[in-house]
């Protein structure tokens, strides 16, 4: 077969006719056989650097030096532990070199448990690897950003200088030298630790080999791959590296189209052909025909950057395209800018790589770059529908009135950019269930949108002023004052629809709470806490939220995941994987695997409850003739019955009353009748299964006891007094009286199941602060590991909080309370919740 | 898990519940096919999946749960307990669609190739690598071997080392060869990602034969963010480097990566390889290849039968076939009264119109978008490309010039346009209780 001569995407084959040799070739070649120095590599992708690799083993070889190729992505980054790292290096390099037979002699690989996994390495390349091989030996790293990702990054830097200090010990190490290549700059490769004293790890004792483009004398490969192509290759190369500048890839992309596409060049005709073809084959319509992707990577690690927020990146790039070149400082931004391979530096000064570049990277893909940064999705989608409605040949009108009639007959569903809010838009409907608010808080949440911090924190605090109740407003002004400055970020995840609303805005009083009395008492160690709001609690929005944080978010430490059990188990293995603790406060049911350690609750589960209402129809009502009142999808009675059968106790009958059929008087009446000494109600599950039960509790007439998991909230103490009296429900927790008088002291009666909400909201929080305040530099799985060990707790306003294993909460300490209703004089209903003694 | 009595039961109960197959259940609730698949053969499942599963076909969980107890626990635990691996199934019928069939068979045959075959849901993907198989197995006598990551359980994509073992253990039950897992799995010493391509290496590949591994449904490891970036990682780490191998083992082994595009995933563009290797998209059908489909259903339709179905829904591959389909299966109607109620929920197209429309509606952008588009009478351009991209991924649009979309068949802008203007239960957003 004839082998095709230009080569695109991954590395070129060694025998590769297209390869083309540069200066860094021979400059690398001769600083490690000469000099045996280590070297560095150091560029964007695709410039080339695989390929050099390969071409010098090849030439290595040839001249009898060892050699071995480590690829640093083949070995992982994930579930990677110093022994599985340096066991794979190792490993790599037995089978490379037919070492198995030495290697399996060495004892420590079985029994010697008390070297660490890189002193075993240095013992294998001291006793083995050089031992063995007489020759002298190469190793290539490549990919050498995955180390960055690791951990024990810097251990590893460490064993490897380490092996260029031992020679002047041991001259056997003069003959080992090591090659670094990756996208990385030689900041990060220098020592945290050191570099503050001064030093420079690894980087001062190896040499940087710079990586340029192609040059014109360098590239007759390619000129000879043209020779049936054109009358005059040497023009169309020359025409070729005028529009990339010798960019390895976009020149072997153009050499591989006018090869493969495109029909003979004749003299004279060059320079048209190529700018015809550069146009049409690579900038026109850039996105759909970079293939393989090479302008779309280069994008991406722009605007997808982790390290440096790419609007800082696309502002300096800005500068650079408007005024051809700026001073060269080395800052983190500018060294991010010149990995994406976007931007060279060329006698210290920065400059746009080549032509190509500034025609696809261009001022209108900045504005809509810059545009998508911050902006809602509505605001880009509006623009061209006013565009669209201006247009005289479509239906502007019919289109413009079928939007406004669609939004204002339901609620508006939000449209945000991606769902999480630290103050940028309004998170919690209003009443009508718009994500509105008065206008001092659309003004201030614009504000915060905008940057503008001093303004938004007018706005805010004039509208508490007009509602002090408004906690989304209480979090996005202490949030406002927070500023700039360092600070820890918790997410909190609610739901967005107007059924829940109430239930949000509790949740967020809690979570208010706690975040004034943090920041006003200084902070966590000094750091103030930041709280960003999210959808997460919808169950159709839980997923893409929780990428969203996972991926997008890195500043968010932990997150409060209220909701049903829908957006928890849709969320829950993202957020685990992304090493993200999520805690629950208030939700009883949900089972997921938790083999991460990274889902907690603060509320007892179902089980847990039923249990405690199980034992006390059993030991202190002792009776044992049971009528259950159940919806079909209630699993909970079913461990019900099981605990009370096992106990001797009968079923006397079984109601389900999500049928359409169920009535609740003659339902009671029958299990009466039949025998039946107390009553038992399942879990609800949905909201509107709440009346339906407060029905039947009410027809019983205080009859028999009636149980129910679920009833312990103000609801249940407006029905007629002979109805409630009887009922025995569950209450969570023992909350600290003073704490919930200062919330809610105007409205004792909602004090049950509301109060309920604030309170695990805030604990939640707690848990968060007392895992942050352990570390100096907390991260997300700092703060798992914190409070997934069994030893971690505090005491909350819910009582002792302690977590098991399976990460329940450990309610040893402070047990589940039974309450009953019973007259009360301070109750504006005149009844109240008691707890059973 | 299910009592075996009642398998039957519940086989009739997902085909009255509109689920031909299990896949489009599995696709409905959002679940792994292995989980579906292990309900209706009556294995343990769990308990949140088992109730999810009987309440949307309308069954009572009680009464058809074997063990109550049983079910309650996560399932898993073993780790060496052999994966499902589902054999590839014959397309009842195919038509080719040159050139792509040559194109692909032509790279496949070349060391170290990697085809991307990408497209929304039910376009023949699928049957696409049954066609290349046959090829390569049959005739030009190539190891093939047929992953599906949909059957993969959900416990095997939360941790590394379990994932990657069930990805070498599936490749070997397919080549019927041994697990050696636990003899040659080191956990201790080597990182899972080296284990694995060692395993392959030494187990699968060999000097004078090349292996063409296909991996189905490969968005079903998208959620697990850490488990997806090392194994897309592996893969593009395997394809890049295959050429740097000296012996040429490594580059015996080429990849079929299918996987939807329908599903919203950020992904880390660096290490995943959907941006290396040769993309294939299925096009369209031709009205030639209509016709040709046609005639295999043994269907009379004349020239204007087949254009009447095209006006309505282009050259769909899905929506072609399910027409045929149906035709073939009921005689007694004729292609204008089955496109009569196309437009509408119980038609032929009710199960396909709404998981679109389920798919629409978890992100709300798309709202406005859609209005424009059901309204325009041309083509528009929407200001996100972002959004643009999405829609074309679910294959909701057209390109027509440039940036310029246009919605994909009449179909669609009928169905839409009335989804848009009466609002449904769709619309509700059922948000869970505190």
């Amino acid at each position: 077969m004839k082998q095709k001569p230009f080569h695109l995407g991954g590395c070129l084959p060694p025998n590769a006719l297209s390869y083309v040799t540069r200066t860094a070739d021979q400059e690398l070649y001769e600083l490690v056989v000469q000099f045996n120095e280590f070297c560095y590599v150091l560029n964007a992708r695709q410039m080339g650097k695989s390929s050099l690799q390969v071409q010098l083993m090849n030439r290595l070889q040839i001249e009898g030096i060892a050699c071995a190729y480590i690829d640093i992505m083949s070995i992982g980054t994930e579930q990677v532990s110093p022994q599985t790292w340096y066991g794979s290096i190792i490993s790599i390099l037995v089978n490379k070199f037919a070492l198995l037979q030495q290697y399996e002699q060495r004892t420590w690989r079985n029994n010697q448990q008390n070297l660490t996994p890189s002193q075993c390495f240095s013992d294998f390349v001291e006793n083995v690897l050089l031992v063995e091989i007489t020759q002298p030996v190469v190793i290539f790293f490549d990919e050498i950003d995955n180390i960055l990702q690791l951990d024990f990054k810097e251990d590893i830097f460490s064993s490897l200088r380490a092996c260029y200090e031992q020679r002047a010990r041991n001259t056997n190490y003069q003959r080992l030298t090591f090659v670094l290549v990756g996208v990385a700059t030689s900041a990060d490769l220098m020592n945290t630790q050191t570099k503050s004293a001064g030093t420079t790890i690894s980087y001062n004792i190896g040499r940087l080999i710079e990586l340029h483009g192609f040059k014109f004398d360098e590239v007759q490969p390619l000129i000879d791959g043209l020779k049936e192509k054109a009358d005059c290759p040497e023009v169309v190369l020359r025409k070729i590296l005028e529009w990339t500048c010798g960019q390895p890839f976009l020149t072997q992309k153009l050499c591989k189209l006018i090869y493969e596409v495109e029909p003979f060049i004749e003299q004279e005709t060059e320079a048209h052909r190529i700018e015809v073809l550069v146009k049409s084959c690579v900038i026109n319509q850039w996105k759909k025909q970079d293939d393989p992707e090479h302008l779309l990577t280069i994008r991406n690690r722009l605007m997808k950057n982790r390290k440096r927020p790419p609007k800082q990146l696309l502002k300096i790039y800005q500068k650079i395209l408007r005024h051809g070149t700026i001073a060269a400082d080395d800052s983190p931004e500018q060294m991010e800018l010149r990995l994406s391979g976007l931007i060279v530096k060329h006698e210290n000064r920065l400059e746009v790589c080549n032509n190509i570049y500034k025609l696809v990277f261009d001022q209108e893909w900045l504005n809509e770059e810059f545009s998508t940064l911050h902006v809602p999705l509505v605001n880009r989608l509006l623009k061209p529908l006013q565009q669209f409605i201006q247009a005289p040949l479509v239906k502007g009108l019919a289109v413009f009135s079928l939007l406004f009639v669609g939004a204002g007959a339901r609620p508006q569903l939000p449209i945000s950019s991606d769902g999480v809010s630290a103050g940028e838009e309004i998170m919690i409907p209003n009443s009508e269930g718009e994500l509105k608010g008065l206008p001092e808080k659309q003004k201030g949440v614009q504000a915060t949108a905008t940057g503008n911090l001093h303004q938004a924190i007018s706005h805010f605090e004039a509208l508490l002023k007009k509602d002090p109740t408004d906690s989304e407003t209480r979090i996005y002004l202490n949030n406002a004052r927070i500023g700039e400055a360092r600070n820890y970020t918790i997410a909190l995840s609610v739901s967005s629809n107007r059924r829940f609303r109430w239930d949000a805005l509790r949740v967020l009083q809690g979570a208010a709470e706690a975040q004034d009395a943090i920041n006003s008492s200084g902070g966590i160690n000094g750091i103030p806490l930041k709280l960003a709001i999210t959808h997460g609690g919808n169950h159709n929005k839980a997923e893409r939220v929780a990428f969203s944080l996972a991926r997008s978010h890195p500043e968010v430490l932990g997150v409060v995941l209220t909701g049903g059990d829908k957006p928890i188990l849709q969320s829950a293995a993202i957020y685990a994987s992304s090493q993200l603790v999520t805690i629950s406060p208030t939700n009883s049911s949900v089972r997921i695997p938790n083999s991460k350690r990274s889902f907690f609750r603060l509320v007892p589960t179902d089980t847990e409850m039923i249990k405690a209402l199980a034992d006390y129809m059993l030991k202190s009502l002792r009776r044992k003739k049971v009528a259950i009142f159940s919806e079909s999808q209630a699993y909970d009675k079913l461990e019900f019955e099981k605990i009370i059968s096992s106990a001797g106790a009968t079923i006397i009958r079984q109601f389900n009353f999500s049928s359409g059929h169920f009535n609740p008087r003659e339902s009671v009446k029958q299990a009466r009748q039949d025998g039946a000494d107390i009553f038992f109600l399942s879990r609800l599950p949905k909201k509107e299964s709440l009346e339906k039960a407060l029905q039947i509790v009410e027809a019983n007439q205080n009859q028999v006891p009636f149980l129910a998991t679920d009833l312990y909230t103000s609801e249940a103490l407006k029905i007629n007094p002979s109805g409630k009296l009887g009922l025995i429900t569950v209450s969570r927790c023992s909350l600290d009286q003073s704490f919930i008088t200062k919330l809610l002291p105007s409205s004792q009666s909602q004090k049950a199941k509301d109060a309920e909400k604030i309170v695990f909201a805030y604990d939640a929080l707690q848990v968060f602060i007392a895992a942050l305040k352990q570390h100096q530099n907390p991260t997300r799985s700092k703060v798992r590991d914190t409070i997934s060990n069994t030893s971690f707790n505090i005491i909350g306003v819910t009582g002792a909080i302690k977590f098991l294993r399976s990460g329940d909460r450990n309610f040893n300490t402070s047990p589940i309370r039974l309450m009953q209703v019973q007259t009360s004089k301070s109750s504006p209903t005149g009844y109240d919740f008691v707890p059973i003694q | 898990m299910v009592r075996s009595e009642c398998l039957d039961q519940l086989r009739r109960a997902r085909l009255s519940a509109g689920y031909a197959r299990q896949i489009d259940l599995a696709e409905t609730l959002e679940m792994s096919m292995g989980t579906i698949n292990k309900f209706f053969t009556g294995n343990r499942i769990s308990i949140n999946n088992f109730q999810e599963i009987c309440f949307h076909l309308e069954l009572n969980w009680q009464e058809i749960c074997c063990d109550f107890s049983d079910g309650l626990d996560e399932p898993g635990g073993k780790k060496n307990v052999n994966p499902i691996t589902p054999e590839l199934a014959e397309p009842s019928i195919y038509v080719d669609r040159p050139p792509v069939e040559d194109n692909c068979l032509e790279a496949l045959r070349q060391p170290n190739a990697l085809l991307r075959i990408r497209g929304s849901r039910r376009t023949g993907k699928t049957a696409l690598v049954y066609k290349l198989f046959q090829q390569l197995n049959s005739i030009e006598g190539y190891r093939v071997v047929y992953l599906n990551f949909n059957y993969a359980e959900m416990t095997d994509f939360g941790d590394l080392n379990r994932f990657f073992r069930w990805f070498c253990a599936s490749i070997g039950q397919s080549l019927e060869l041994p697990n050696l897992l636990d003899s040659q799995w080191d956990e201790d010493y080597l990182t899972p990602k080296l284990n694995c391509r060692n395993y392959i290496k030494t187990n699968f590949l060999s000097k004078n034969e090349a292996l063409i591994l296909c991996l189905d449904e490969v968005e079903c490891i998208f959620p697990y963010p850490n488990v997806a970036s090392e194994f897309l990682g592996f893969l593009r780490a395997w394809h890049e480097h295959a050429n740097m191998d000296v012996d040429g083992i490594l580059g015996k082994l080429r990849l079929i990566i299918v996987h939807s595009t329908e599903s919203y995933v950020p992904l880390n563009v660096d290490e995943s390889p959907f941006n290396i290797g040769i993309p294939i998209y299925l096009t369209d059908f031709t009205l030639q290849q209509v016709q040709e489909l046609s005639k295999l259903y043994q269907l009379n339709l004349i020239e204007s039968d087949i254009e009447q179905l095209m006006e309505m829904v282009g050259g769909h591959p899905d929506l072609i076939s399910q027409a045929f389909v149906q035709l073939q299966r009921d005689r007694t109607k004729t292609l204008s009264e089955i496109l009569e109620t196309a437009t509408t929920r119980t038609g032929i197209y009710g199960s396909h119109l709404r998981h679109l429309w389920r798919m629409l509606n978890k992100y709300p952008e798309f709202d406005i978008a859609l209005r424009m588009l059901v309204d325009a009478e041309g083509s528009i351009r929407l200001n996100s490309e972002q959004l643009t991209d999405r829609l074309f991924n679910m294959g909701l649009i057209h390109f027509t010039q440039n940036d310029y979309i246009i919605l994909r068949c009449k179909l669609y802008q009928s169905y839409f346009r009335m989804q848009l203007v009466a609002p449904n239960e769709y619309r509700e957003v059922t948000g869970g209780g505190l």
